[in-house]
């Protein structure tokens, strides 16, 4: 009797049901509409609601003070970071404002009652030698649960991101990885190399963070990702799609607005094998850790309305209620953009790119044709970066339902693309969604019955040429008498390790101020 | 008499259509690969409607009866192509004849069709005229089933029911047509009872399509199906040959009755039969019981915990008259509880220890599967084994998946755990592989429970002894962020399978 590969695959053959949604590309396109069914979903209310209140009659004069040594202003990653690097020097009292009913900023996150999901950033790359306070974090947080034979950190297998990772979905059907290596030819494949080599040249003098790299190669960021691409010989267009998807993905740029220095410092400032963790709320997991101690310190629903060096005033979102905090050092771990508002300083070149992500949610993963569903799961064609998979982490092995996190950088001129998406109605975000998604995954109306979607107005600083190493980047970082300044975008790049950076900086700047002897962080 | 066979037109063209659709999509939803089966099979379609044209010239005197046939015998085929192409998937070898052959003779008929029509409508009209109207009615009726197919017949009929229904359809055409042509057609009262006897065939095809659909996957089995039933998780078929009784999940072979005693022999008792005191036993899978059964052949065991995702899976081996026989009742046992749950997560939650564990899951597929043979998950295994507990895995076979068997044992390794492989010969499956794991090093048994018919104190010494073609080889770990153990096990089942 023959081998049968006994006990195999429990997705079991085509159904009906799969073969409708397959074959069906090829002549029902256009008849999807007939047989569509109710999509739910809604614009998710974020900041820009509260924003407007800035605009509108407020109370000018505190209804009442309250007193704390530090008071933090802002709890994304930088403010709840600057909290952390506080309470680990002893210092407990201290207040942290934040205008959305929850922590995390940009490592925000949801859940429904399939699962947690991410509404912004979702993962952190394995942090390098230089990203020494992360590894701090990480050891307290149980990512890293010991140490190897050489001296590199273990990880807790169950964080790491789980095979497969990624798919580029080209020509009709999903491929391994996210090179588009179907089709390339001989010329695509000897560029991709030669790149490769060129990024291992270049690594050691790039940094995470930023301010650990070399200052010898500087002269990169006065070009764009394109010239450089072009000097060097760079021609292959799939090995520029691949760079542009990093720069879109990582900046929310596109090679013709990112730096020349930010597009490498993508590739160099890691190993070339990078491996991420993540988990199914995104780096919002590390978000509610950070802020789970905090207690009642953490204040939301608080707008900062004004800030100088004798603390803070806030508009209690609830009451509308004016608040002064009155604090012998102010930590603003705010974006520049919003810096500018209530301390006024100049936010010279801080351009942000908006972003919108929907989250999906769908009575299974789709599969598609070819490679199986990944953690990331990016198209060729199209703007948006694909999506990512809620449920991946999860140790459960047959197929359930999930929620897919969809990603779309808004590349072009911030205000007007701005512009753009608050004038849109939910229903052309649900469109667009279906839309991106079909061509791979014919079924995907049929598996969708949620389709919620947030608008991030300023979601990422965009390391355009002459931002990361100019002039008005370095001086907004430097602290103002009691005020100090703390946010991922004073690093130019929007990277969860910039902003833990910040915080903890900003939070050893005010230790020394108060006199607390504690070695540094930040190696 | 003009505007009915004009109508006819309509009626044929839409048949054509829809008869290669069928064969189109049963092509595409049986091999694969659409864009492939719809291009050929429109063209060899195309081909044979032009040698049907072609062949029309040879038609001479009886036009109208020649086309009555040629509707009647198109009808009948068209009607049942994709009874015939399901069925012949599963139970002829050549399919792919089959289905050519298929498209061949219909294309045929359809392609005399419109010719015999023109010849048989030339003194009703101008040749313009006639051309023009016989065409574009042939396209718009085209039009109509390539719009009617996807939006509402395939999604509410489904493939069988439609063809049966335009096999109809065309046969209710001859029928007209002998009515039409009552005049001129001396055996009208002959056609009649064809095509009487074609639709009473086509009709009870339509109304029977529930059971042509049932047997049409009974083809895929080789033997007579005794239990079928698709659960939440997967497809479970018991198929009986004489007294041979095999169940398979989603097509894929998990047990014959006839050696299945060796399998379920030799999972267990190497294990067991070492631990000294096992009297607590954790079942992970073999929802079919006949781990337990083995298991409660050890009179020193005293409870066994039974985890399987599938409620459907244990229960019906635990009711189900012919199927509880296998296992001999072992289901029933008042030392076993049953918990439904997904294996990996159940054991991260509770707390219990086990003195033996049996981890019987399907061979590392896909990732999904492969995940419960990673690092990670023998990781929380060894936190549930008692202090001199064993786990026992079953590890798909080293002679066919060589790398896979030893990634397997690898990975108990890299998991902190001792590794002991062993293998078996099972005739259904061929060399058979299991890795023992257990904090301490595995030392054999000197005794084994009465009554086993395959495994003893001395064949049992030689599972452990492995040929040069089964040695092991170097191989990676199998890590939840790494699961080189799917690209293992996929290369090398593909080249035995292909």
């Amino acid at each position: 009797m023959t081998p049968s590969g006994r006990r195999s695959t429990p997705d079991g053959g085509l159904t009906r049901r799969d073969f409708l949604a397959g074959s069906g590309a090829l002549f029902l396109s256009g008849c999807l509409g007939a047989k569509r069914k109710r999509i739910e979903g809604e614009i998710v209310a974020d900041a820009r609601a509260h924003g407007h209140l800035l605009r509108g009659p407020l109370p000018t004069t505190p209804s009442r003070t309250v007193e704390v040594p530090v008071v933090v202003a802002g709890a994304g990653i930088a403010g709840l970071s600057a909290a952390w690097r506080l309470r680990r020097a002893g210092v407990e009292d201290f207040l942290v404002l934040e205008l959305e009913s929850s922590a995390g900023g940009n490592a925000r996150w949801g859940s429904n009652a399939v699962t947690e999901f991410p509404w912004a950033a979702h993962y952190v790359p394995l942090p390098t030698r230089e990203s020494v306070a992360v590894r701090e974090l990480f050891r307290e947080l149980g990512i890293i649960v010991g140490t190897d034979a050489r001296g590199e950190p273990e990880y807790e297998e169950r964080y790491l991101c789980a095979a497969p990772q990624e798919r580029l979905f080209e020509f009709g059907r999903w491929h391994d990885g996210l090179y588009p290596s179907a089709a390339a030819d001989a010329e695509d494949l000897a560029q991709l190399r030669r790149f490769r080599e060129r990024m291992a040249e270049f690594r050691g003098k790039f940094a995470i963070p930023v301010e650990r790299s070399s200052r010898g190669l500087l002269e990169l960021d006065a070009l764009t990702m394109r010239r450089w691409l072009d000097r060097e010989g760079f021609t292959s267009p799939r090995l520029r799609w691949y760079v542009d998807y990093a720069c879109r993905d990582d900046y929310g740029c596109t090679i013709d607005t990112t730096s020349a220095w930010a597009g490498i410092h993508y590739y160099a400032s890691r190993p070339e094998d990078e491996e991420v963790v993540t988990w199914p709320a995104g780096i919002g997991w590390i978000a509610r850790r950070l802020a789970a101690p905090l207690g009642r310190r953490l204040v939301t629903g608080a707008l900062v309305a004004r800030a100088d060096g004798e603390g803070v005033d806030y508009l209690d979102t609830r009451t509308r209620e004016r608040v002064r905090v009155r604090a012998k050092r102010v930590i603003l771990a705010l974006p520049r953009f919003v810096v500018q508002r209530v301390f006024p300083r100049t936010a010279d070149g801080f351009t942000y790119a908006p972003w919108v992500v929907a989250n999906v949610t769908v009575d299974r993963v789709p599969e598609g044709r070819g490679a199986p569903p990944c953690w990331d799961n990016v198209l060729r064609d199209g703007d948006s970066l694909g999506y990512v998979v809620a449920t991946h982490q999860s140790l459960r092995t047959r197929p359930g339902p999930s929620v897919l996190t969809w990603y779309l950088p808004c590349t072009g001129d911030p205000a007007s693309e701005r512009a753009a998406l608050v004038a849109r109605p939910w229903e052309y975000w649900r469109d667009r969604v279906i839309a991106d998604l079909r061509p791979a995954h014919p079924d995907i109306e049929e598996r969708a019955s949620r389709i919620d979607v947030m608008l991030l107005g300023h979601a990422m600083i965009r390391p355009v040429p002459g931002f990361v190493w100019g002039k008005s980047r370095a001086e907004a970082a430097a602290r103002v008498g009691n005020v100090h300044f703390a946010h991922s975008d004073l690093s130019g790049l929007s990277l969860f390790e910039e902003a833990q950076y910040h915080g903890v900086r900003a939070a050893e700047e005010v230790l020394r101020a108060m006199g607390v002897r504690c070695p540094s962080l930040l190696g | 008499m003009k505007h009915a066979l004009l109508v006819s037109v309509f009626v044929l063209a839409t048949c054509g259509l829809v008869y290669e659709l069928i064969a189109g999509a049963a092509a595409s939803y049986l091999l694969g690969d659409s864009v492939t089966q719809f291009s050929t099979i429109i063209g060899a379609y195309l081909f044979s409607m032009g040698i049907g044209s072609w062949l029309s010239r040879y038609v001479g005197r009886g036009l109208i009866a020649r086309f009555i046939q040629i509707e009647i015998l198109v009808g009948v085929v068209g009607g049942l192509s994709s009874t015939i192409l399901f069925v012949a998937f599963g139970q002829l070898p050549a399919f792919r004849l089959i289905l050519y052959a298929v498209v061949a003779l219909i294309g045929i008929g359809v392609g005399m069709e419109i010719p015999l029509l023109l010849r048989i409508l030339k003194d009703q009209l101008q040749f313009k005229d006639l051309v023009a109207q016989v065409l574009s009615l042939d396209y718009v009726g085209a039009l109509a089933a390539s719009i009617l197919f996807p939006i509402w017949l395939v999604p509410h009929l489904g493939l069988i029911r439609t063809s049966f229904l335009f096999g109809i359809a065309n046969i209710g055409v001859a029928l007209w047509t002998t009515w039409l042509f009552r005049e001129h057609l001396p055996a009208a009262r002959f056609f009649r009872v064809q095509g009487a006897a074609a639709l009473v065939l086509l009709a009870a095809g339509f109304a029977g399509s529930a059971a042509i659909s049932d047997f049409a996957e009974e083809g895929l089995y080789a033997d007579e199906i005794i239990f079928f039933r698709t659960t939440a998780y997967q497809k479970i078929v018991v198929t009986r040959e004489a007294d041979d009784v095999r169940l398979y999940l989603n097509g894929h072979l998990q047990f014959s009755s006839r050696d299945e005693y060796r399998y379920h022999e030799a999972l267990v008792h190497p294990g067991l039969a070492a631990v000294a005191d096992p009297g607590r036993v954790l079942v992970l899978g073999g929802g079919d019981g006949l781990a337990v059964r083995e298991i409660l052949k050890d009179p020193r065991v005293r409870e066994v915990r039974l985890v399987d995702l599938d409620p459907e899976m244990t229960r019906i081996f635990r009711d189900h008259a012919s199927l509880s026989q296998l296992n001999g009742g072992a289901l029933r046992s008042p030392k076993l509880r049953v918990t439904n749950a997904d294996a990996f997560l159940w054991l991260e939650e509770a707390g219990d220890r086990y003195d033996f564990v049996v981890v019987d899951f399907p061979d590392p597929t896909n990732y999904s599967l492969s995940k419960l043979y990673t690092t990670s998950f023998y990781r929380r295994l060894a936190r549930r084994l008692a202090e001199g507990g064993i786990a026992v895995i079953q590890s798909t076979s080293p002679l066919f998946a060589r790398k896979s068997f030893w990634c397997i044992a690898e990975t108990v390794r890299a998991a902190g755990l001792q590794a002991a492989p062993y293998h078996v010969y099972v005739p259904s499956f061929g060399e058979w592989g299991f890795v023992l794991a257990s904090r301490e090093a595995y030392r054999p048994p000197e005794r084994f429970p009465e009554g086993l018919r395959f495994v003893s104190a001395a064949t049992s010494r030689s599972f452990f002894e492995f040929p040069p073609d089964m040695a092991p080889v170097p191989v990676e770990a199998n890590r939840l962020n790494h699961q080189v153990l799917v690209q293992y096990y996929d290369s090398e089942w593909k080249t035995i399978n292909p």
